[in-house]
């Protein structure tokens, strides 16, 4: 015997409520756990224990001496590169209820930027006709900075004097060795 | 005369779909974007920023993470610590590096310094790591204009 089917109009609902408040508990969560990260970059430094110092006059791979005199805050007053003249520099001036990006900016004024701008053209224009023998991979710098110098002008000095970014983003490496004088400058003690 | 109201009421039902699609795709993007460091950076350092620091390629090797904040201490497992027991600590932590057979020369030491703190500081600091043999060291400082 054939059994009819009744014909089913059962809609089966399905109910979406808690999927939808899980969902949006979990897009809340990233929304706030979410925290923008600066990429960072680093300049790789070889620096084993200092041997015994060199005479600048007697030793020919000497190397070119990068000095950074800070004021009494610890700002940079000025920068001399190897037998250069000594660049002075303005401090930062500071307004109250400044942003910290503001504040790194003025940090880094113009009169910074223009110092390690004309060191830059110094370190470039060193390996052109008449420059150090072997190059950029030959040369060295020490960083000669008062103690109390502010970190910030030291990786600016090491951006000057490393490399160039070119405007299709590759870095042209100029000095990579670099290192710390050992023995801090009588201004700095 | 006596209006008669119809029985069948509209049905509101809004679709969810597009909705349920659009959040389940800021999600996955979300996911995505999310990135877990490998570097335990404290948010307390704000880094120099450097035109041509190169961001790291490849997984890189042995690494010690040196962080000094701008009030001259060095962060260590979120305490603020001096030259002195930094000293202390890094020689017991050499020490084991040895027993496990690592070389501490080939160990990078990740310097990740506050742009207002003191140079000479930083070099007294690296001064310690060198007295205890570590040779490598990798300035860190954050990419900034890249154009």
């Amino acid at each position: 015997m054939k059994v009819k089917r009744a014909p089913s109009n059962d809609k089966v609902d399905l109910n979406m409520t808690p999927m939808i408040d899980i969902v949006f508990q979990l897009l809340t969560f990233f929304l706030f756990s979410i925290k923008p990260i600066d990429t960072e970059g680093s300049f790789n430094i070889k620096m084993p224990t200092p041997a015994k110092q060199a005479n600048p006059e007697e030793d020919p791979a000497f190397p070119k001496v990068l000095r950074m005199k800070a004021d009494q805050n610890g700002w940079l007053a000025s920068v001399k590169f190897d037998k250069g003249d000594e660049i002075k520099v303005s401090p930062p001036v500071f307004t109250d209820g400044m942003k910290h990006s503001d504040k790194v900016k003025e940090i880094n004024n113009e009169s910074v930027r223009n110092a390690f701008g004309s060191i830059h053209q110094k370190v470039k224009g060193m390996f052109g006709t008449g420059g150090p023998p072997g190059g950029a991979a030959a040369t060295e710098v020490e960083l000669d900075c008062d103690s109390h110098l502010k970190y910030n002008y030291v990786i600016q000095a090491i951006t000057a004097v490393s490399g160039e970014r070119q405007s299709n983003g590759n870095i042209t490496p100029l000095i990579e060795k670099i290192k710390f004088k050992p023995k801090l400058s009588p201004a700095a003690k | 005369m006596k209006v008669k109201k119809s029985n069948s009421m509209p049905s509101a039902e809004t679709d969810m779909t597009p909705m349920i699609d659009m959040t389940f795709q800021l999600i996955t993007f979300f996911m995505f974007v999310m990135k877990v460091s490998d570097i335990e950076a404290d948010a307390k350092i704000k880094l120099p920023g450097s035109q041509i620091a190169k961001p790291p390629e490849g997984k890189p090797g042995q690494l010690y993470i040196l962080q000094i904040a701008a009030n001259n201490k060095i962060l260590h497992n979120g305490q603020d610590i001096d030259v002195e027991r930094f000293d202390k600590m890094l020689r017991f932590e050499i020490d084991t590096m040895k027993k496990l057979g690592k070389d501490p020369r080939e160990t990078i030491v990740l310097v990740r310094a506050d742009g207002l703190a003191d140079t000479g500081y930083v070099q007294r600091v690296i001064q310690v790591c060198q007295k205890n043999g570590l040779v490598n060291y990798s300035l860190r400082a954050v990419v900034r204009g890249k154009t």
